[in-house]
């Protein structure tokens, strides 16, 4: 069990869930204590655990300083739990909340108000909250971070990494992507502080999408190929959920989230204040690291060597090209430069054993003229950029 | 609170560049006891004692070229190769906050390390001759011993048989040159087979003079071709006067205090006063001797004197050479080898002058070969993308020369103030009369260069900016009747009792040769001058 905490005790119902886990992690990263209210056990044993259930009434806490309440918990079968007592569950802790004199936040969603039973238990649970004058926070598609639960995204990250194929919607559903490290910290920066209180916010962590646009994101940086998209109707794609889960229970899911998505507009929709995150890019976000750059430099290095060396490139190289990236943009705001890195590649090169003076050759007539040839030919190339670039700037200037 | 120094030194010598150490050795020959300040502390770091074609090979060498940080891909464009290397760049670094200096249209560059802008120096030795000192109220006959002297000190080879023996100085002793690389070979080779019709366009070519030793001289080894010049020498065969300090400080009437930045310089009843203030502590102390002799580098120099003399916002003439750099494709060379070993300094020097303006040299400079430059440095340069410059270099490098060459200083209207904010503003400025000029020396290196069988690279030819040369001379120049502001023929600045200014800030004209030998020719004069007298006193 945690000791005592200087700042208090954040309670958190679904700890233990994807979203959970990680506003249990920022919360400790900040040095306060949890009180995490859960079916299972949280992940982190330095957390005070207190068994929870939505089904039943909520439990009688220990005597902790409590500092504020973030609700996650829902029912994410959405068959175990009767919409009813989720609302009265969210009733009960805001009352709790009330009568502790702490904030309360509520993490809702994007799809909150849709005529789905998601989206209509969301919203009701969402009146509640802002009758008793705690913080509603919508989001919108929670990604990245370590797996937890079985949240959409990690259900599209196991489609796209099983499956050579990846659905096209028609029309595609407009999706805000955030970091689900981004929203943990903004949820424990809403119990700090009073910026949410009595509000509805939206989290926008500035990347906005379509679906099949993020498909394609997850299809480069979590399968690291390509999938087949097919296009699939939404109109279509309704009956054929139905379908698939009256077949099976495991495709349950797939209903349900097809029905949300068919609930979201082509047009993203916000209902609410605004909130921009300082959020990353996805391709960040999508690595398990949090940034992508690396990969980004051995990718860039195994194309520029290529273009070098014309052969095999070897592996080596293009790892040294990553490390001096990352030495290079290092104490600097931006990337280099596409010039920068292609000198840099050229450096690289020149410094290895495979540069083009590694191997001496001696002043034979046939090294004359194979290499008068080869000047010749690169010689009529670089006039013709030369060329271009002269009538570029002429046009450039005439226009002007 | 202030220290005061007043061990009983004969003279302080400020700065331990090359001028520096020339006078400090000389007074020391001459009985004298001297205190030697300088600004830096750590010397530069030699190069390894290996071939560079070599060590290149070995893939994480990459950082000892480039810099941990890859600073030299981050330096400025405009400088040339040798200030971009990171050992360069970690001496040069801070000169311009130290000194507080600011250059409008002017680039400014320093050394605040032991040695001075020797660690970075092309190491080219040329005497000024009987018309180049038409201003200096002195003749050659006065400079002679000096630069014998310091020849004989600092071990100069080169050819003294060729066609630039007069304009290099006839009078040198000098050890073998270095053999030439083969595209320097053919052109040489071309240039003697027509010799009298490129000489006819105005070209005259010859071996480099330069401080680099070919025979082992003291402590210093012979040079082995590694190729390493660039980035200094670790076998000391490049002369750097960071080695002659190391020499320099066993000499037990040396005082060698290290970190001390010279702020001010006043003259008292006692005579002159330095203050200087420690590097990094702040620390101020208060030096005096008989003789002070400002050896800190041509800008620095006339920073001390300005503030001692109180000339605020008052523009001070500064010299310094126009350059201009190009890239020489010698066909003769296709065929050549990528060396394992080569000289990577000047192998050939060349000057242009005019027939119809009676033989006057117009410019004069240095061939270099293609390999003596990295070659992502080269293809950074051309005017085509770097991919596309790399596949063209590959090809043409064998068969490649590097120029450079320096006009006359008199083309030049820089301009030094010391603004009353305490701040170093140096603007720099081209006369109208270089761009003609620039043209007639571009048609006689084109033209002479095809007679000997070697084509001007077209695109390839850059004036350099302002100060990039770093060739800084005539803040306080030598004069017979010298007015404040000036300096006598002894280097004694007017105004000022008991101050010599020793280093470039001295000579009164800037002709288009390399100066640091003449300057420290008559560093020794200058010294030698002062030792004399006072013995005689």
């Amino acid at each position: 069990m945690a000791s005592g905490q200087k700042d208090g005790y954040l309670v958190v119902t679904g700890a233990s869930g994807y979203i959970g886990r990680h506003v249990l992690d920022e919360a400790r990263l900040r040095g306060w204590g949890v009180l995490a209210l859960s079916r299972r056990p949280p992940h982190r044993g330095d957390v005070v655990h207190l068994p929870y259930d939505l089904n039943a009434p909520l439990p009688e806490w220990p005597a902790l300083e409590i500092m504020g309440i973030i609700h996650l918990a829902y029912d994410a079968s959405e068959k175990a739990v009767r919409p009813e007592r989720e609302v009265a569950a969210a009733e009960e802790l805001v009352t709790r909340a009330r009568e502790l004199r702490v904030p309360f936040v509520f993490v809702s969603s994007q799809n909150a108000g849709l005529p789905t039973r998601y989206g209509r238990v969301k919203e009701a649970i969402e009146n509640v909250v802002l009758r008793e004058g705690g913080a509603v926070v919508r989001v919108g598609l929670v990604y990245g971070g370590y797996r937890a639960g079985s949240g959409l995204f990690w259900r599209l990250d196991e489609w796209v990494r099983r499956w050579p194929v990846v659905p096209f919607f028609l029309p595609s559903p407009r999706v805000v992507p955030i970091h689900v490290s981004d929203v943990a910290r903004w949820l424990c920066h809403a119990v700090d502080s009073a910026e949410a209180r009595g509000k509805r916010v939206f989290l926008h962590a500035g990347a906005e999408c379509s679906l099949n646009g993020f498909l394609w994101y997850l299809c480069r940086h979590r399968r690291r190929g390509w999938c087949l998209p097919v296009p699939v109707p939404l109109c279509g794609a309704r009956p054929l959920a139905r379908l698939f889960a009256s077949v099976s229970p495991r495709y349950s899911w797939l209903a349900q989230r097809i029905e949300g998505l068919i609930g979201l507009r082509p047009a993203l929709r916000v209902d609410g204040e605004v909130v921009q995150v300082p959020g990353r890019t996805l391709a960040d976000g999508l690595h398990p690291t949090g940034s992508a750059r690396r990969r980004q430099w051995l990718q860039q290095g195994w194309r520029l060597f290529r273009g070098l060396l014309g052969h095999h490139v070897p592996s080596l190289l293009v790892r040294h090209y990553a490390r001096a990236c990352e030495a290079a943009e290092s104490g600097r705001n931006g990337p280099l430069s596409e010039r920068e890195r292609e000198i840099l590649a050229i450096a690289l090169l020149e410094y290895s054993p495979w540069g083009a003076f590694s191997s001496s050759t001696d002043g034979r007539l046939w090294v004359a003229v194979l290499r008068g040839f080869r000047l010749l030919f690169v010689g009529l190339e670089a006039a013709v950029v030369l060329l271009f670039q002269g009538l570029k700037g002429f046009f450039r200037r005439f226009g002007r | 609170m202030r220290n005061r120094e007043t061990a009983g030194w004969d003279a302080i010598v400020v700065g331990a560049g090359p001028a520096g150490i020339t006078a400090a050795r000389t007074l020391l020959e001459a009985g004298w006891r001297v205190c030697l300040l300088d600004a830096g502390e750590r010397p530069a770091e030699p190069p390894p004692r290996a071939a560079l074609a070599a060590f290149r090979q070995h893939l994480g060498n990459w950082r000892w070229f480039l810099g941990e940080r890859l600073e030299s891909l981050k330096a400025p464009e405009q400088d040339s190769p040798k200030l971009r290397t990171p050992a360069a760049q970690r001496i040069l670094q801070g000169y311009e906050q130290a000194l507080r200096v600011q250059g409008e249209g002017f680039r400014v560059v320093g050394c605040m390390a032991p040695g001075g802008l020797t660690n970075v120096w092309g190491a080219g030795v040329a005497c000024f001759q009987e018309t180049e000192l038409r201003e200096w109220p002195l003749r050659l006959e006065d400079l002679r011993e000096g630069y014998e002297t310091v020849a004989r000190r600092i071990g100069v080879s080169g050819s003294a048989t060729d066609d630039l023996a007069d304009f290099f100085g006839t009078f040198l002793p000098l050890q073998p040159p270095l053999p030439l690389d083969p595209p320097a070979e053919s052109l040489y080779r071309g240039y003697m087979r027509r010799r009298g019709r490129v000489r006819a366009a105005g070209l005259t070519l010859g071996r480099g003079r330069n401080a680099v030793l070919t025979q082992p001289l003291g402590e210093r080894e012979a040079c082995t071709r590694c190729g390493f010049c660039l980035y200094g020498c670790g076998f000391r065969a490049i002369y750097n006067a960071a080695d002659e300090l190391e020499e320099l400080r066993r000499h037990p009437a040396l005082s060698y205090v290290p970190g001390q930045w010279a702020e001010q310089l006043d003259t008292g009843p006692e005579g002159p006063r330095l203050t200087t203030i420690r590097l990094g502590t702040g620390e101020r102390r208060v030096w005096t001797a008989k003789a002070i002799l400002l050896a800190c580098g041509t800008l620095a120099t006339t920073r001390l004197v300005l503030g001692a003399l109180g000339w605020v916002d008052r523009p001070v003439r500064l010299l310094s050479q126009p350059a201009i750099g190009f890239a020489l494709w010698v066909p003769g060379g296709l065929s050549g080898p990528c060396p394992e070993r080569f000289f990577a300094l000047s192998q050939l020097s060349f000057t242009a002058a005019s027939p119809a303006e009676g033989e006057a040299t117009l410019a004069a400079g240095n061939l270099f070969l293609g390999f003596a430059v990295p070659l992502w440095e080269l293809a950074s340069r051309l005017p085509v993308p770097p991919l596309l410059g790399y596949r063209l270099l590959r090809d043409l490098l064998p068969s490649l020369l590097l120029g450079n060459a320096f006009l006359s200083g008199e083309l030049s209207e820089h301009s030094v103030t010391l603004g009353s904010d305490g701040v170093l503003r140096v603007r720099g400025c081209y006369r109208s009369e270089l761009y003609p000029r620039l043209r007639q020396v571009v048609h006689i290196l084109g033209t002479g260069f095809r007679r000997a069988g070697a084509w001007l690279l077209p695109g390839s030819l850059r004036l350099a900016t302002p100060g990039a040369d770093i060739h800084y001379a005539g803040t306080l120049p030598h004069s017979a009747q010298p007015e404040l502001g000036q300096s006598d023929s002894f280097g004694a600045v007017v105004g000022l009792p008991g101050v010599y200014a020793v280093d470039a800030s001295v000579l009164p004209a800037l002709p288009p040769k390399a100066h640091t030998f003449t300057v420290m020719a008559n560093a020794h004069r200058i010294a030698a001058a002062l030792a004399k007298r006072e013995q005689r006193d």
